[in-house]
């Protein structure tokens, strides 16, 4: 019996839902390479809509024969499967396996499935696309139709193309770091973080160079003459060094520096010391010395108290022993200690 | 060889067999076609029901039906072995010598109604085994061939369980088919009283012979089976099993221990025996999904979580049969599950994985 002959009137259709399923299917491929070329010809700025819809095409008629060959072609046994869905009650299915069988139940059985094969019609069978045919043709034409548009608009200058908008976007999303570092010479430390890593541009953490005992703070090493600082807008990687020094022992510190920053007496500190133990490094206002009663820091001004009687004392002995009088620069120190009092 | 002559009568049989057993029994008419399968396929029958259904007198028309010798045995817990299959009793001859001679028991009939089977002790339960599977009784040593056709056609109430012996799963094994015989209608009902009001008598008559029957067997067994329809079939039967390769979800969680071989082997070959009586050449996948319930409602052992829940074999069949529906992707009509303890079960299920706690 032929097989071709029991389902002549359902192989035309069949053979055309097999052929609609095959396009169908091969457009799925054809629309993914359509939207690669796409995406090459927007990163290139080209004009990619015939170059595109040729590679979305080619490719489909390559992969419909495919489909249809590998998966969809009609075949008996799938025929049979898919006709008795429509009421058949695996009749058909029976008759092509057994259709070599000539036993009278396998006669009687042919002539049944035939009998209702003739009731169906080809009209009732309904191409079936499945979910996942719908899903995946979806979402390569989206994709496809995007990237499309997007080469379109690249290529007529409306937007950048897609290098450009990488480039920017890698440049943006890069966060270029700087480190800000304090460092101290022997006598002093930092107070705060002496080691930051910030963002390109932005501040830095305040920090404070404090003198160990026996030292003072004399300036950074970039010539800021105060031990606390906050470095704004910080554009590169820096290293500052705070410069710290030892109070003279004998109390003659009238050096280059006397004539802003007075030396501490030791003997005076030793005393203050003493005197108030707690207060030695804890206290706020130790910033860029150590603290003594003496040696507050008033409204931005240090108040050197005990140096000032130290040196008008040094000053009325030279002048006793001496009859000397005072030179101008001694005078204008004076008069400029006097003028902070 | 079968040949049309053989289909046709197995046609006009099948009519003539209901049209009778309808004379005696109001409505059950899936309890009938049930019987009736599994007679034809050459399979034992469990009925399963509430006393006052018709269970006995089911048994009693298919007796008459089918023209066929019929035994009734009421099982009790004192009921022996030897009172089912007989024993050697001593006879004297003319000569006053004594020798044994076999007294056969009432199992040595073509049908065997096994009223209230699970009343009596397991010992007897099993003397039925051998007859039931191999169609021979073995008493002292001699095993004696039972005559063809032979049925035993087996009878238990569900609710009366003290003093009662549940059926080892060999034995149950041997019913191709259990058939639950449920409550007639109201119709049924108002029938069966009006009927019975006239006469009590069984008025059925003979539809077929042994001889016949026979024949009728082997023209449902020449039906050909598709191999896709197989295959469906034998994987019903393995999805059954919480750890075969194509378990179902359903038996992992309610089922314990799932259906033996027989379970195939009864499936198809009633399926047969029900595709010829609807007048087709061929088995369907309908045929099984519909037979599935019979053949293995009572090859199952059910899990503690299934009985807690209150789900019952049924149920668990229906759900296997829709799962497999929908992994195969057969064109079969799924069936659909009424109980309310199959929805409770789902809504909880719902609920434990909503919550993650499942």
């Amino acid at each position: 019996m032929n097989r071709k002959q029991n389902f002549e009137k359902h192989y035309s259709r069949l053979r055309l839902e097999a052929w609609l399923l095959s396009i169908l299917w091969g457009l799925v491929p054809g629309l993914g390479c359509g939207a690669l070329t796409a995406l090459v010809l927007w990163f290139t700025k080209l004009d990619g809509l015939l170059l595109s819809l040729i590679a979305t095409a080619a490719v489909t008629l390559i992969a419909t024969p495919v489909y249809y060959a590998a998966r969809f072609r009609p075949d008996a046994v799938k025929n049979a499967r898919r006709l008795d869905r429509l009421g058949l009650e695996e009749r058909l299915v029976t008759m092509v396996e057994f259709e070599k069988d000539d036993s009278v139940m396998a006669r009687l059985q042919r002539e049944d499935a035939k009998a209702q094969l003739e009731k169906i019609k080809p009209s009732s069978m309904k191409m079936r696309i499945t979910r996942s045919l719908t899903l995946h043709l979806l979402i390569t034409a989206i994709v496809y139709a995007l990237l499309l548009t997007l080469t379109i608009l690249s290529a007529s200058g409306i937007i950048p193309g897609g290098d450009e908008l990488i480039e920017n976007a890698v440049e943006e999303a890069q966060e270029v770091y700087v480190s800000v570092t304090y460092e101290v010479e022997d006598g002093g430390y930092i107070e705060g973080e002496a080691d930051q890593l910030i963002l390109l541009g932005t501040d830095a953490e305040p920090v404070v160079a404090v003198a160990e005992e026996g030292y003072v703070f004399v300036e950074w090493e970039d010539g800021r003459s105060r031990p606390d600082r906050a470095d704004t807008k910080v554009t590169e990687d820096v290293v500052y060094i705070a410069i710290f020094e030892p109070i003279a022992e004998d109390g003659d510190g009238d050096d280059g520096d006397s004539s802003d920053k007075p030396m501490d007496n030791p003997q005076e500190n030793e005393n203050a010391n003493q005197s108030n133990p707690d207060q030695e490094s804890d206290s706020p206002s130790s910033a860029g010395g150590k603290y003594e009663e003496a040696n507050q820091i008033i409204d931005g001004e240090t108040y050197y108290r005990e140096v000032l009687e130290m040196y008008k004392e040094l000053l009325r002995q030279r002048l006793e022993a001496e009859g000397d009088t005072l030179t101008e620069e001694e005078r204008a120190i004076i008069e400029a200690y006097l003028g902070i009092v | 060889m079968v040949n049309e002559q053989n289909i046709q009568q197995f046609s006009e049989q099948c009519g003539k067999i209901f049209e009778q057993i309808h004379r005696d029994v109001i409505g059950q008419r899936e309890v009938i076609e049930g019987a009736v399968i599994a007679m034809i396929a050459g399979g034992n029958v469990l009925l399963e029901g509430v006393p006052g259904v018709g269970k006995t007198r089911l048994v009693r028309s298919l007796g008459r039906v089918f023209d066929l010798p019929f035994s009734r045995i009421q099982f009790t817990p004192d009921l022996m072995p030897a009172d089912v299959t007989g024993t050697n009793i001593i006879v004297k001859d003319d000569d006053g010598n004594s020798s044994f001679q076999f007294q056969p028991g009432p199992i040595f009939s073509n049908i065997i109604l096994a009223d209230e089977i699970n009343r009596a002790t397991p010992k007897t339960q099993s003397a039925l085994l051998e007859a039931m599977q191999e169609h021979t009784v073995t008493v002292m040593g001699v095993s004696r061939k039972l005559e063809e056709p032979f049925f035993v056609l087996a009878t238990q109430n569900p609710v009366e369980q003290d003093g009662t012996y549940p059926l080892p799963e060999a034995q149950m094994d041997r019913f191709m088919f259990k058939i639950i015989v449920k409550n007639p209608s109201l119709d049924e009902l108002m029938e069966i009283v009006s009927m019975t009001q006239k006469t009590m008598a069984e008025v059925a008559d003979a539809a077929c012979n042994g001889e016949q029957l026979l024949e009728m067997r082997k023209t449902a067994n020449a039906i050909e089976v598709a191999t896709d329809v197989m295959r469906y079939a034998m994987m019903l039967c393995s999805a059954t099993h919480p750890d075969s390769e194509c378990a179902s979800e359903t038996a992992k969680k309610y089922v314990r221990l799932g259906a033996s071989p027989r379970a195939g082997q009864a499936l198809i070959s009633a399926a047969k025996v029900k595709a010829l009586m609807n007048g087709r050449f061929n088995v369907s996948y309908n045929d099984i999904n519909e037979l599935a319930f019979p053949v293995l409602r009572h090859r199952m052992k059910l899990t503690f979580e299934a009985v807690a829940e209150r789900i019952s074999a049924d149920d668990i069949v229906g759900m296997i049969v829709n799962e497999m529906i929908d992994r195969t992707g057969i064109s079969a009509e799924k069936i659909k599950i009424a109980s309310e303890a199959v929805k409770e079960a789902e809504a909880e299920d719902k609920k434990r994985g909503k919550h993650g706690r499942k």
